[in-house]
Formats: C-alpha cells, sequence, structure tokens
C-alpha cells in the first residue's frame, strides 16, 4: 500500500498544475500585448477566440476526422506489428538479428526524407498513415521487446514446471510484465507520431487535413489559425492518448480475470 | 518408480556443489535432503526438476512425471489474486469448478488464508505469500513435489498447521523437500538424508 501511495505522490509531483498553466498563460497574453502584432505573437483570447469561430465550421471537424484517422490508424497499426515482431525477435534470435539493421535505419533517418520518400511511393492522402507507422514501429517494438526480455525469470521457471500453457503464460504473466514498457513506449510513439504526422500532412498536403490548414495559416500568415490549430493537434493528441492507455488498462484488467 | 540419482556433479566456476552425489527416492514416500546453507541442496532440486543441468550424472524415474514446486523463492504474479495464483497452475477449466473452488476454498481455511482468495498476491504479508505459494504447489496436478525450504518465515504455529496440512495432501505421494531445519523433516514425517 505504501508503495502505491509513494508512486500517486510522485505522479502528483510530475504533473502540470492548473495554477502553472494559467501563470503561462498570463505571460504570453502580456508578451502578445507587449509586442502588440498580431502576426508576430497572437494572444491566448484571440487564438480561443479563433478556435470558437472554427469549431462551428463543418470543415474544421472533416479536418480532425481525416488527421485522426490516419494518424491513429498508422500508430495502431505500428503498436500491432510491433507486438508481432517483438513476440517473434524474443523467440526467435534469427527474426532479431533480421529486424535489428532495420529499426536502426528507420530511427536514424530524418523523418523530413521519409515524408518526400514515401510521398513519391503513396498518395499524399495517405502519407500521414505511412509516416506515424514508421515513426511508432521502432519505438513501441523496442520497448516491447525490452518488456519481453525483462519479464521475471523465475515466473518463467515456475510456469515451466506448472506446465502453463503458452496462451495462459502470455495472458498472466506476460503481459503484466510487459504492459509498463507498452505504456510507455505509448505515450512517447503517440507525441511522435502526431508530431510526425502534421508535418507530413503539411509537406504533402492533402486536402481535407489539419496539415493543409496549417499550410494555409503559413501561406496566408494567418497566426490566430496557427495557434488554434495548434491547440487542436495537442488536444487530439492528448486525449487519443489518455483514451487509449485507458482502453489498453480496461483490456488488460478483463484479460487477466482467471 | 523410484527416482535413481546416480554420480551427480555439479560446479559454479570453481566451486563443486554437488560431488559424485548418489541417492534412491523411494515412489510414494516424503523425504527431506538435509544439509547446511550453500551445501547444494537448491542446485540438487533444480537438477532434478529439469531447470538445470548435472555437470555429470544422472537421474532417472522422473522423465515424463508431472511436478510441482514450492521455490525458495514465492513466485506469485503479483498482479493476480490469491485464489488466481493457485487456479493458474490448475490445467484447462476445472480451476473453474464448483467442485475445486470447494476444495480451494477449505484448503485456503486450513492454511489460514479464507479472507485472502480474492485479495491481490501483491497485497499479502510474507507469510501469507508462503502459504500461498504452497496451496498452489498442492492443488496442481502433480506426481513429484519439490518443496525447497517451503515453511520459510512462518511462525511455529503456522509452521505446525502448514506442514500437518501438506503431509495430508500428500499421504502417499513422492515428495522431496529439502531443509536445513530438521523439525519441519520431523513435522512432515519424512525420511532424512543428509547431503
Amino acid at each position: 500500500m505504501s508503495s502505491i501511495t509513494a508512486d500517486k505522490q510522485r505522479n502528483r509531483k510530475g504533473s502540470i498544475r492548473l495554477w502553472a498553466v494559467i501563470f503561462w498563460l498570463f505571460v504570453w497574453q502580456a508578451v502578445s500585448m507587449g509586442i502588440g502584432q498580431e502576426i508576430l505573437l497572437v494572444s491566448p483570447v484571440r487564438v480561443l477566440k479563433r478556435l470558437g469561430e472554427l469549431a462551428v465550421t463543418v470543415d474544421f471537424w472533416n479536418s480532425i476526422g481525416f488527421s485522426l484517422v490516419r494518424i491513429a490508424g498508422g500508430f495502431l497499426l505500428a503498436a500491432a506489428a510491433s507486438l508481432l515482431f517483438a513476440g517473434l525477435s524474443a523467440g526467435f534470435s534469427k527474426v532479431r538479428e533480421l529486424l535489428a539493421p532495420a529499426v536502426l535505419t528507420v530511427k536514424a533517418i530524418p523523418v523530413a526524407s521519409f515524408i518526400i520518400l514515401v510521398l513519391i511511393w503513396v498518395p499524399s492522402r495517405n502519407l500521414s498513415v505511412a509516416i506515424s507507422f514508421l515513426m511508432v514501429f521502432p519505438v513501441m517494438y523496442t520497448n516491447l521487446l525490452k518488456g519481453i526480455e525483462s519479464t521475471d525469470q523465475e515466473l518463467l521457471e515456475m510456469a515451466e514446471i506448472f506446465q502453463i500453457s503458452l496462451p495462459r503464460r502470455i495472458r498472466y504473466i506476460y503481459v503484466s510484465q510487459v504492459l509498463p514498457f507498452f505504456r510507455a513506449g505509448c505515450s512517447v510513439a503517440l507525441g511522435l507520431c502526431w508530431k510526425a504526422g502534421i508535418a507530413a500532412e503539411v509537406i504533402g498536403i492533402p486536402d481535407q487535413s489539419i496539415g493543409e490548414m496549417l499550410y494555409n495559416a503559413k501561406v496566408y500568415l494567418n497566426t490566430p489559425d496557427l495557434f488554434a490549430w495548434t491547440v487542436v493537434i495537442v488536444l487530439i493528441s492528448l486525449l487519443f492518448e489518455k483514451l487509449f492507455l485507458a482502453g489498453i488498462d480496461w483490456c488488460v484488467a478483463r484479460l487477466e480475470r482467471i | 518408480m523410484a527416482i535413481r540419482v546416480t554420480g551427480l556433479w555439479k560446479s559454479y566456476g570453481k566451486k563443486t556443489v554437488l560431488q559424485d552425489f548418489s541417492a534412491v527416492f523411494e515412489e510414494g514416500k516424503t523425504t527431506c535432503i538435509m544439509a547446511p546453507s550453500g551445501k547444494g541442496k537448491t542446485t540438487l532440486l533444480r537438477i532434478l526438476m529439469g531447470l538445470e543441468k548435472a555437470d555429470r550424472g544422472s537421474v532417472e524415474g522422473i522423465k515424463g512425471k508431472k511436478k510441482s514446486v514450492v521455490f525458495q523463492e514465492d513466485r506469485l504474479c503479483e498482479n493476480l489474486s490469491t485464489g488466481a495464483n493457485v487456479r493458474l497452475v490448475v490445467k484447462g477449466k476445472t480451476g473453474r469448478s464448483r467442485q475445486f473452488q470447494e476444495t480451494m476454498s477449505r484448503g485456503f481455511s486450513r492454511m489460514g488464508l479464507a479472507d485472502c482468495i480474492s485479495q491481490p498476491a501483491r497485497e499479502l504479508s510474507g507469510g501469507m505469500r508462503r502459504r500461498a505459494a504452497i496451496l498452489r504447489a498442492l492443488y496442481a496436478d502433480w506426481d513429484i513435489l519439490f518443496l525447497d525450504e517451503p515453511f520459510k518465515g512462518l511462525d511455529i504455529e503456522t509452521k505446525k498447521k502448514a506442514a500437518s496440512f501438506v503431509k495430508e495432501q500428500c499421504r502417499g505421494k513422492t515428495v522431496l523437500c529439502v531443509t536445513h531445519d530438521e523439525k519441519e523433516a520431523q513435522m512432515l514425517e519424512a525420511e532424512i538424508l543428509v547431503l
């Protein structure tokens, strides 16, 4: 019980407090008023107002839907693929050896190079799916593999002696042991996939995407739109992360019922 | 069929822990292997369970038999309830049957864990965890039971209760127990073999 309390206290220490957010919003407002030029730095009040104007338009929701489906789709595909390949790599050293250079290469190549290359291969509509996949896969794969390999050997020996079947081992031993690595991987990968996915859309400019909206804001020097869409991206990214992790926890809790 | 161990050798680097060890463990009997700490008791058990290989020697009479164990560490799944830890080692759907649940509840009561069946293992005290590990080993489907310091950390009264329950459940079955406490061997009414 004491460790749970300690965890809560640690989480509270690392969490974002409302007063701190309000402080930084005041700083933003003050700097913006000091500069006095919306094109250079728009005020938070103006951003909020612009967000309100955008939120009542159909295009706003269409753009969110378009980008959300593709970036989240790329993320989910990568999460599933990394789970599969991390499992195979943990079981077969040859698979691990085969994937190692590929994963390292994907990690090392700049995202802009990928975007341009993928743009040649796939239509710009689906560019963010591929980019999001490429950003997420190495992070999730590495984390999951580490998680599988750090599974408590003593528990695995216990499972071996009691001849616990592989599906049961996965369900009751591996899942709980790998979950913290999976969650950590998700947090990092989700941030990455949203940043890279939107960057891909800005370069590929698919119709009715958030990336196109950001591109237009850049072309017309529309700073309020740029900030409003940025706020939208951050909010969707946070909301998706919370929902996804809550969904994972719910699934694991159901899975571990015996 | 008896378990026949012949000329077992095991070293870790320069340290030899088992030196030409031979013994016969009769089927259907409880044998306590006794020795001071660090004399290779656990290593012997691990070799018999197939978790480690001996450098030399042979073991007959274990292959193909179903094994169960109380490790020196409790090795419970922290995320699962105490009852679920026991059901985990029960094959198929037997663990969910009403009959098994009733038998398991009686066992938990006998071991003083009646209120802990649905409690997560991580919330149990050291002594409770030990007893849960013993229950898990007893309720698994087994031909040979290995006990590695099974009553470690239990107070004398709890130890007596646990030993009495183990003895009752293991009557007529092959049990190999390692301990350095002669009283535990007596509680189990086991044959004693000094390593």
